[in-house]
Order: structure tokens, then sequence, then C-alpha cells
């Protein structure tokens, strides 16, 4: 049986999982949302993406100003790590996706298990679409979403 | 008293974001052993003991319920305590991990403190670090749920 969603709760949701994520693991918090964001210079910012699978497939990509990655990194890890800032950021991008996309279909669906696939880096920003965006103002920067869901249906 | 620890994620920002966690959190950790996977746990283990793995669900090669079975199976790690680590928070999965054989259950995002506290119940040891009673001690012990 398909999952059956509300768009608007879902967009909610997504709201809800990124500033519980952002604001317990990285000490930055949503400040507001916003609905018409500048385009991004190419180069300035920098993502990730994952694919889902289980009661309902789907994918998640996130980006952030290359700045705002390079201040969650330092709070995610406390200072800067051996591989150097550009890594850094790269791997908090992927872990930041991976605990909001967790958070997130835990909240869509206590039932049932997703499998996460690894986070990878995101190439270009024309790989930043899906069916629901959001662009989150954080503390730090501008956080953009791009949520994609196959096998549910909208109610 | 300081507990040997082995985390388990495909991550390395997981594994360091964990020990920084566990570091600023207070908990004295003795040696701290990092895997990629559950292959990679298991290879590490032969010879060595530590007193819990803190491992990840979804990894390549071998995943996280396949590491508790494992380990279940295994004379030598069946009695080591083991905390799984996920975003992954449906009452599904914990219950399947559970059945399987982890004593506790974090799920992320999670403060310092909560990461902390579960350790310590599921290893039995006060805050202060001695061991209490109910708990498990660095030679195995009982098969209380945390979660």
């Amino acid at each position: 049986m398909n999952l059956v969603f509300d768009r608007q709760a879902l967009e909610e949701q997504w709201t809800a999982a990124a500033s519980e994520v952002l604001e317990t693991m990285f000490f930055t918090g949503v400040e507001w949302e916003v609905l018409d964001p500048e385009p991004a210079e190419p180069g300035s910012r920098i993502g990730a993406a994952l694919e889902f699978h289980g009661a309902c497939a789907g994918r998640l990509a996130l980006s952030l100003e290359r700045e705002a990655a390079e201040s969650l990194a330092n709070s995610f890890f406390g200072g800067p790590g051996e591989d150097g800032p550009e890594e850094d950021c790269r791997s908090v991008m992927a872990g930041l996706t991976n605990m909001v996309c967790g958070a997130m279909l835990s909240h869509l669906d206590k039932k049932s298990i997703f499998c996460l696939d690894s986070p990878q880096p995101l190439a270009a920003l024309v790989e930043m679409s899906g069916d629901i965006e959001k662009n989150l103002r954080l503390e730090v920067g501008l956080l953009r979403l791009a949520f994609s869901l196959e096998g549910a249906e909208q109610a | 008293m300081a507990f040997d620890l082995m985390v388990v994620d495909d991550s390395p920002a997981m594994r360091r974001f964990i020990r920084r966690v566990i570091e600023v959190s207070g908990f004295t950790v003795g040696r701290y052993l990092e895997a990629g996977n559950g292959e990679e746990a298991l290879e590490q283990r032969d010879g060595e003991w530590v007193d819990m793995d803190l491992t990840d669900i979804n990894m390549p090669k071998m995943d996280g319920e396949t590491l508790v079975t494992e380990m279940r199976q295994r004379d030598h790690l069946a009695a080591i305590p083991l905390i799984v680590i996920s975003t992954d928070a449906t009452e599904s999965r914990m219950d399947r991990l559970a059945k399987l054989g982890a004593q506790g259950y974090a799920t992320k995002p999670f403060a310092p403190e909560r990461l902390r506290e579960e350790i310590e119940t599921v290893l039995g040891v006060s805050p202060e670090g001695a061991l209490v009673g109910a708990g498990l001690d660095a030679e195995g012990g009982d098969d209380e749920f945390s979660f």
C-alpha cells in the first residue's frame, strides 16, 4: 500500500526536521523561510544528495553557501580537521543531509522501515531540484532543500 | 574508570563527531576504535576487547543489523553491549534491532548528554563512572534493554 501524504504537512515536517537537526547537532537555528532567493553564483554553494528506499523511495538534496558550510563544520567538529576545510564542508553536508532525511522519514511513517544510501556530493546546482523545494534562512546562511518522493500519493 | 569503545559508521565525519560528543560529555574513554562497516568491525575484533560498540545501521558491505546478528552469534562477542546510533527513529526499526540483540538505541539528532546517558545506562555505570548493580560490567551481563 502506498503512503498517502499531505503536501503542506510534508513541507512543514521538512522545516521541523531540518530545524531539529540544526539546533541539536550544529547549534544553529532556522530563522525563517525565504520564498524567492537570489540566484546562486556558480561555485558559491556546496551540497550533498542521497536516495532512500523502503515504504516509499525518493531523494533529498541540500546545499548551503560555502562560508555557511564552513561555519557549520566548525560547530559540528569543534575545529578544523586534518583533511582541510573543503573536506570538512563536504563531510558536514553529507552528515546534515543524512540526518535531516532520517529525521523526516521517521516522522513521515513510524511503522515503516527506510534504507538511506550514502550521501553523495552534488556536482552542480542543477541537481538541486525536486517536487518540494524550500529555502531556509539559518543564522549562518541560506539552506536550500529539494525533495522528491516516489511511491507515495498526495492526499 | 575508562571504557574502550568502538564506533562503526561509514561516515568519517559522523565517527569524528561521535568521538567529540563523547569527549565533550565528560565520559571517560580508554581506547577509541573506529570501523567503516560491520565487516571491518568484526575483523578488528580478532584479539581486541572493547567494552561497547556503537553502530550505525545503513553501511556498505555489512550493515548494522547484520553486525548485531553476527556479534550475538560469536561466543567472544555475544555479551558485548551494543548501542545503535541512527537517524532512523521508526518503531519498526527499533523493535527489530532490539530483537536482534542491541541493548540501546540513540537517534540522530542527539544532544551530547543524551548519548552519554544511553552509554551509561547500557554499560550500567553511574554518571561518576562507577559500576552499578543493574547494568553490565566489562565481562558482559544481562540483556536489559534501555529502549
